[in-house]
């Protein structure tokens, strides 16, 4: 509590005496300044008849109504349940109480289901817990939740016994936790004392019960060996259903009889008479619950009754019921009070939702109405006496005389009124200007030119008339520091009192509302419709001249009713917006509606000593700080509730209290009531919209990272510190990394639009501020995804370039192989060439040379070389057409293969009376050899044919060729007279075969035996 | 085995233990990166290079490592088991103890100075994860870290090449014996990242290939005629490259986001082996004709033993006193690892030179 609170305690309570010693009729507002919430407001409230609520750690006010669960983040309330017929969810129907588990889950009791269940804030999930009693529940039984100390949660049921919840079993059961005495029956209103370790039962037809912990002993009236008075007061007894003890360990017991008496006892059993104010309400109401806030201020409230402890005046103050007013709460039943962590009163009323911040309480600002059934007050000036008297200036009511407590004194300034006409009698009471000059004289400026000196040592006053105002009303009095007083008036006469002699400086024909004489002595004159003038200390030159028609430095109208001096270079001009004026410059900037002012029409302007502006517009009280450069309003919330009514006068006090006054009003608070030197809460994302759609946030905060795809990329983000009394005057500033390179502030509606985010990672980070400029403790931040498309990412990129540089090498690997491949044919031509032929003709050449030498001389041997020569040409003419024949692609078909083996098996064979068949597969002519295959596997057969030709002796021999697990096999059999294949001559044929074969990658079997023939048989793997 | 076999592997050893120090050297904001590991953090030059260096390109050392272990330990497998066993003691277990215990000491040593301190907490290295001062940790404290969780973390290899040392006799007979069933079971393990405190599942597959290979005398010195070493090295450096952006790209913490990444991370080891190993010849040759090279690649366990925890502190520091520069973590990451390589090896040649038998003990006789 800062230090001027205690003194403007001490004021506000002796200002409630004033008004009632004075006798004006004025309400005071003397409790809290209440803001309703109800189905009305759009703000999505199911039902206004409320019956709890709870603040969990993030600051969500957990809401139960007639229709369920709500839950409220300052702007909406959101809904749980279900009312499907037979459904197990959660479900929408009265929920009476909410109270919270230690593992961060929701008991909730639904009064008219009695149905208790647990609801994860989290996951959304609800699951009811099973009532299990060894007999049934009475219809109609009251049925209280109520949680101890030790988070041992129990069931209250009137008229039936008390319930614990058991953790193993999941259940309630009647364990019989208490032992209350046999045929005594607790009310619901169980009470644990946690000093004294005592839980206390109130029991309507009994007494009072109490349970010690430590001991586990039960205590009445009939065995009280700890002698505790309250159980022995037989005041008390029977009907007793409420009891409550307070931090100032007053008992308070309520019980009926007749009706409900209230008590209020202190430890010893003493009566006390704290109960002052709880029975103001005549009607029949019926108070059942309390509630202590942390301040200590204690509240009462039940049906039709609704009241707090004023420890000022020690007594309770009482809301009416159903009274609609500026202080005033249209209830009926109070169902339930909270207190959240800003201190913030939260009241559950079967008529809405009702909160109050601590500002707007018992330590907050005064809010004076005056009645207007004996025509009102019209305040038009105030003054406090250098004596710290309150002096107000009325129009037709004279001056109020009130002393610095507020309580009215003996200063009758008409009480030496000399005989005049009735019409000056009366300008005399229509006063409009209060100043104390340095000699304590007061200087009252009335109607018509009139005004009066008020001698605060002789306590005299003197009437005269200023003959140099022309009988234009004083407006405005104001001194120097050379202690000349100056005069406005309505028909703009600046008028100098140098102590001597009136002297009119100035005349500017318009009404000149207020004189603002600066730190340098000159004159600031606010006009009607002429602008801002500054004249010289003597008066009597115009320095300068501001209007809405200068081309430079233009004001934003010319009409203004207040002036005052922020610092020594800047004067604030209250003319419709706020015009900031420079002194040394000259230039004037504005504040405008479109900067945070509540509205383009200043009536006061007020600096404390902070240097802050208090300014009163149409539209409500805010504060200006020229450093930071923004508005706060305050309002309702803030217990501001007569600002529109303030709008004539204003002064700062002594004790730094800025009065604001006006027609029927007055109001009056310490600046300071509003610093917050704490750091506002943490901010909380209140929703995340994913284009229309809001997704379920709190299951989605729980991941480390949100995560979405390339086409859901247009985000709206709701962020609030959840601080419903600090709600408008927080300022946020968010800033999402990967789009905002600097924080940017939010506007009013605290959400902000991401449209159509490209692919990547951000951090959305936000804070907030308070209007000291504190800022929250933590910035609260989640990162955010959105994926590529997988046809952006670069992995898949890097596959197509992979692949393409795959594809790239392979065709240059292949041309490669293909160059390599004709260099092999060529090598392989060549070296054929060079084998087969080279060498035959090179024979050829031998033969014929050595033919030619014999020719003459021996025609046998001549005639043997020319038939070697014809066999070689022979040989090499076929070992030519088998290279040509491997050569040529058109005999890439295996049906070429087997027609020329057919061909050559045909020939060789038959020309020996060999008989031979052919045995072909159908499948064999699909298989495809290549080049090198195809020569190497005719070679082989035609090798194994021309064996079979010349030295098997066969006389038949068969030909197969098929597919065996898949490899292409040939047979070639003979039934010829075999030979040992051990022993057989591995010469050129058999070896060049097998060589062949293992060039194919093939398998040569020779199996033979003498007498048995010869199989040959070749298997070539193919493709 | 021949001259160029024997090249290689003194080639491929020194290179594999001195690009360790690149794997060893990364500085991003993950401070341990497993094959499946993705990258929390923006995709830059910095993050990438790193990433595809220090988790992808260098990744075939310790399976080639492993190979080449196999091989050689086959080799010589004709020698008394006790012996062989003995010997290896004194080449793996001793300088275990020894490199573990210079480690701590360096760290001690550090310690005890406010700025060092200081860089030896941030840089985090302590395998418990307590990185308090030893005099806080107690006796327990530093044993478990001497003879268990060395802060020269690296020195996990030669415990495990011990123990399947150790069990060389089983691996030599199910390779020989049944080499189609054991080695399909080891390659399960290594794809599968099995591990058991020192029981390296990929270590086992690829000890046992080098076993294979040599016991089934498979010519491992030439380039076989199936191979492509363009083939190789487009694939090794493609896949590499494609898991280091899916690193960055796919979902974190999803089974098949570790699974993809854990398919292309051993589908590059393969690649990178074959392509390192036969694509090199020329490299090979050319490096060890390098008197340099040579002198330089007989100190690498000396660089092994020595590189960690040495290289982590002096990343630590180059890193804080070198924030002002434009990419310094892209610059300390290619510099330091380098300058630790160069002063490891200058210090291995001061020991040798000088102390001797503290080298020769250090070094289990490697490098003499």
């Amino acid at each position: 509590m800062p230090v001027p609170l205690v003194r403007f305690v001490y004021m506000r309570r002796l200002m409630l005496l004033a008004v009632l010693l004075n006798g004006l009729y004025a309400h005071t507002q003397q409790g809290y300044t209440f803001n309703r919430i109800s189905t009305d407001d759009a703000l999505g409230l199911s039902s206004n008849a409320v019956y709890c609520t709870y603040q969990d750690k993030k600051g969500y006010i957990w809401v139960g109504t007639a229709n369920g669960l709500q839950r409220f983040d300052g702007s909406k309330f959101v809904s749980f349940g279900n009312s499907d017929p037979g459904s197990t969810l959660l479900p929408i129907s009265d929920l009476v109480q909410i109270i919270p588990d230690d593992n961060g889950m929701l008991w909730l009791f639904f009064g008219s289901r009695l149905e208790v269940g647990l609801f994860d804030p989290i996951s959304f999930r609800y699951h009811t817990v099973p009532i299990k009693t060894s007999k049934p529940i009475p219809a109609r039984s009251g049925m209280k939740l109520w949680k101890d100390s030790q988070q041992n949660l129990y069931l209250v049921i009137w008229k039936f016994g008390i319930l614990r919840y058991n953790k193993n079993k999941h259940s309630f059961s009647d364990e019989n936790p208490f032992p209350l005495p046999a045929g005594w029956v607790s009310s619901i209103n169980v009470f644990e004392d946690t000093l004294k370790k005592q839980i206390w039962f109130p029991c309507p037809d009994s007494g009072i019960a109490i349970y010690d912990i430590p001991s586990k002993k039960i205590y009445t009236s009939s065995n009280n060996p700890l002698k505790i008075p309250l159980l022995d007061n037989k005041n008390i007894i029977p009907g007793t259903t409420e009891i409550f003890i307070d931090s100032r360990r007053r008992h308070w017991i309520f019980n009926w009889t007749s009706g409900q008496h209230k008590w209020c006892f202190d430890e010893k059993g003493t009566l006390l008479k704290d109960t002052a104010g709880l029975n103001d309400n005549r009607e029949y109401s019926e108070l059942t619950s309390f509630f202590e806030t942390k301040e200590k201020v204690l509240w009462v409230y039940g049906a039709n009754g609704l009241f707090n402890y004023d420890s000022d005046v020690n007594r309770f103050f009482f809301y009416k019921p159903g009274v609609t007013s500026e202080t005033g709460i249209p209830y009926q039943s109070a169902h339930y009070i909270m207190e959240d962590r800003d201190g913030s009163i939260w009241i559950s009323t079967d008529n809405g939702l009702f909160f109050a911040t601590p500002e707007s309480g018992t330590y907050g600002v005064v809010n004076i109405l005056f009645d207007e059934r004996n025509g009102g007050i019209e305040i038009t000036d105030l003054l406090q006496l250098k004596s710290g008297q309150y002096w107000l200036s009325t129009w037709g009511k004279g001056i109020i005389t009130l002393d610095k407590t507020f309580a009215k004194y003996s200063a009758d300034v008409y009480k030496l009124m000399p005989k005049m006409d009735q019409v000056s009698f009366a300008q005399y009471y229509q006063t409009w200007a209060l100043y104390q000059h340095t000699d304590g004289k007061i200087w009252i400026g009335c109607q018509a030119g009139k005004y009066i000196i008020y001698d605060t040592l002789t306590q005299k006053s003197s009437f005269a008339e200023l003959k140099e105002a022309d009988g234009a009303t004083i407006r405005f009095i104001t001194g120097d520091k050379n202690g000349n007083i100056w005069f406005s008036t309505q028909r703009g006469h600046i008028i100098n009192y140098d102590g001597k002699k009136f002297t009119v400086v100035q005349q500017f024909g318009t009404i000149i509302p207020k004189i603002l004489i600066d730190n340098n002595g000159l004159l600031w004159l606010a006009t009607f419709n002429q602008g801002l003038y500054c004249l010289s200390t003597d008066g009597k030159t115009i320095l300068r001249r501001y209007t809405s028609n200068s081309k430079e430095n233009p004001l934003f109208i010319n009409s203004g009713d207040d002036i005052d001096q922020i610092n020594d270079t800047t004067i604030a001009y209250g003319a419709g917006a706020l015009n900031l004026i420079n002194t040394r410059t000259g230039k004037v900037t504005w504040r405008t509606f479109d900067d945070g002012l509540p509205g383009n029409s200043i009536r006061r302007i007020r600096t404390d000593r902070n240097g802050n502006l208090w300014i009163i517009t149409k539209n409500g009280l805010s504060k200006y700080n020229p450093r930071t450069n923004r508005f706060t309003p305050y309002g309702r919330k803030d217990g501001i509730t007569l600002a529109n009514f303030t709008t004539a006068a204003d002064f700062i006090s002594k004790e730094d209290f800025i009065l604001f006054a006006g027609s029927n009003g007055l109001m009056y608070f310490m600046p300071s009531l509003f610093e917050n030197k704490k750091p506002p809460a943490n901010v909380v994302i209140t929703d995340f919209k994913l284009f229309n759609d809001y997704l379920p946030l709190d299951s989605l905060l729980k991941r480390p990272k949100l995560e979405f795809n390339s086409d859901e990329n247009s985000f709206s983000i709701y962020f609030s510190s959840l601080s419903y009394s600090q709600k408008e005057k927080l300022t946020y500033y968010y800033k999402m990394e990967g789009v905002d390179k600097e924080w940017i502030k939010a506007d009013r509606q605290n959400y902000v639009n991401y449209p159509l985010l490209p692919p990547g990672h951000y951090t959305f980070s936000v804070y907030c501020e308070n209007i000291d400029g504190i800022r929250s403790k933590e910035i609260t931040s989640f990162e955010i995804y959105i994926k590529p498309p997988f046809w952006k990412t670069y992995w898949f990129i890097s596959t197509l370039l992979l692949i393409i540089l795959l594809f790239i090498y392979a065709l240059h690997r292949l041309r490669v192989n293909k160059l390599l491949a004709v260099e092999k044919i060529r090598n392989r031509v060549a070296r054929d060439l060079h084998d087969d032929m080279g060498s035959t003709l090179s024979t050829i050449n031998i033969l014929s040379t050595m033919a030619k030498s014999k020719l003459n001389s021996d025609n046998v041997k001549t005639s043997e070389y020319i038939s070697k020569i014809s066999e070689n040409s022979q040989r090499m003419m076929e070992a030519m057409d088998d290279i040509v024949w491997s050569i040529k692609p058109m005999n890439d078909s295996m049906q070429k293969i087997i027609a020329r083996m057919r061909e050559y098996a045909t020939n060789i064979l038959e020309a020996k009376d060999i008989e031979v068949s052919f045995n072909i597969e159908e499948e064999v002519n699909d298989v495809k050899l290549d080049m090198e295959a195809r020569r190497d596997f005719f070679l082989v057969f035609k090798e194994a044919v021309n064996n079979a030709a010349k030295y098997s002796k066969a006389e038949k021999v068969k030909i197969n060729l098929f597919i065996l697990t898949g490899q292409l096999t040939l047979e070639v059999i003979d039934d010829g007279e075999g030979f040992d294949v051990a022993l057989a001559d591995s010469g050129n044929g058999l070896s060049n075969m097998q060589k062949r074969a293992d060039a194919m990658q093939g398998r040569l079997q020779i199996i033979s035996k003498k007498g048995n023939g010869t199989i040959v048989k070749l298997a070539v793997p193919f493709n | 085995m021949n001259k160029t076999l024997s090249q290689k592997f003194r080639f491929f050893t020194f290179i594999c233990i001195a690009l360790l120090a690149y794997v060893h050297g990364y500085n991003l904001n993950n401070t341990y990166l497993a094959p499946y590991s993705t990258v929390e953090e923006p995709l830059t030059v910095t993050s990438f290079f790193e990433y595809f260096i220090a988790n992808g390109l260098l990744r075939f050392r310790i399976p080639m490592l492993f190979i080449i272990s196999g091989y050689l330990y086959a080799t010589y497998d004709h020698r008394p088991y006790l012996q062989q066993i003995q010997k290896r003691f004194k080449t793996l277990i001793i300088p275990f103890f020894l490199w573990s215990a210079a480690g701590l000491a360096l760290t001690f040593l550090l310690q005890q100075f406010t700025y060092t301190a200081d860089l030896v907490h941030t840089a985090g290295i302590d395998q418990l994860g307590d990185n308090r001062p030893y005099t806080e940790i107690g006796w327990e404290g530093i044993l478990r870290r001497w003879l268990l969780h060395p802060v020269s973390y690296q020195l996990w290899f030669i415990v495990s090449l011990f123990i399947y040392n150790l069990i060389y006799p089983v691996i030599r007979w199910l390779v020989v014996k049944i080499p189609f069933i054991w080695l399909p079971l080891t390659f399960l393990l290594f794809f599968s990242l099995f591990q058991f405190i020192y029981v390296d599942g990929r270590g086992i597959f690829f000890f046992s290939l080098g076993i294979w290979l040599q016991k089934k005398k498979i010519s491992i010195d030439k380039q076989p005629e199936w191979f492509s070493a363009g083939l190789a090295f487009i694939l090794f450096i493609g896949l590499t490259v494609i898991k280091t952006f899916m690193a960055f790209e796919l979902e974190p913490n999803q089974f098949s986001t570790s699974l993809t990444l854990v398919i292309f991370y051993q589908l590059s080891v393969i690649t990178g082996i074959l392509a390192m190993w036969f694509g090199l010849d020329k490299v090979v040759r050319w490096a060890l004709r390098k008197k340099w090279f040579y002198k330089a690649s007989g100190f690498s366990f000396f660089l092994y033993g020595a590189h960690v925890p040495l290289l982590p502190y002096a990343m630590t520091m180059a890193l804080t006193e070198l924030s002002f520069l434009p990419y310094y973590r892209l610059f300390c990451y290619i510099v330091i690892p380098g300058l630790i390589v160069v002063l490891c090896i200058w210090i291995g040649r001061f020991v040798r030179k000088f102390l001797p038998g503290i080298y020769f003990t250090l070094t289990g006789s490697r490098g003499f």
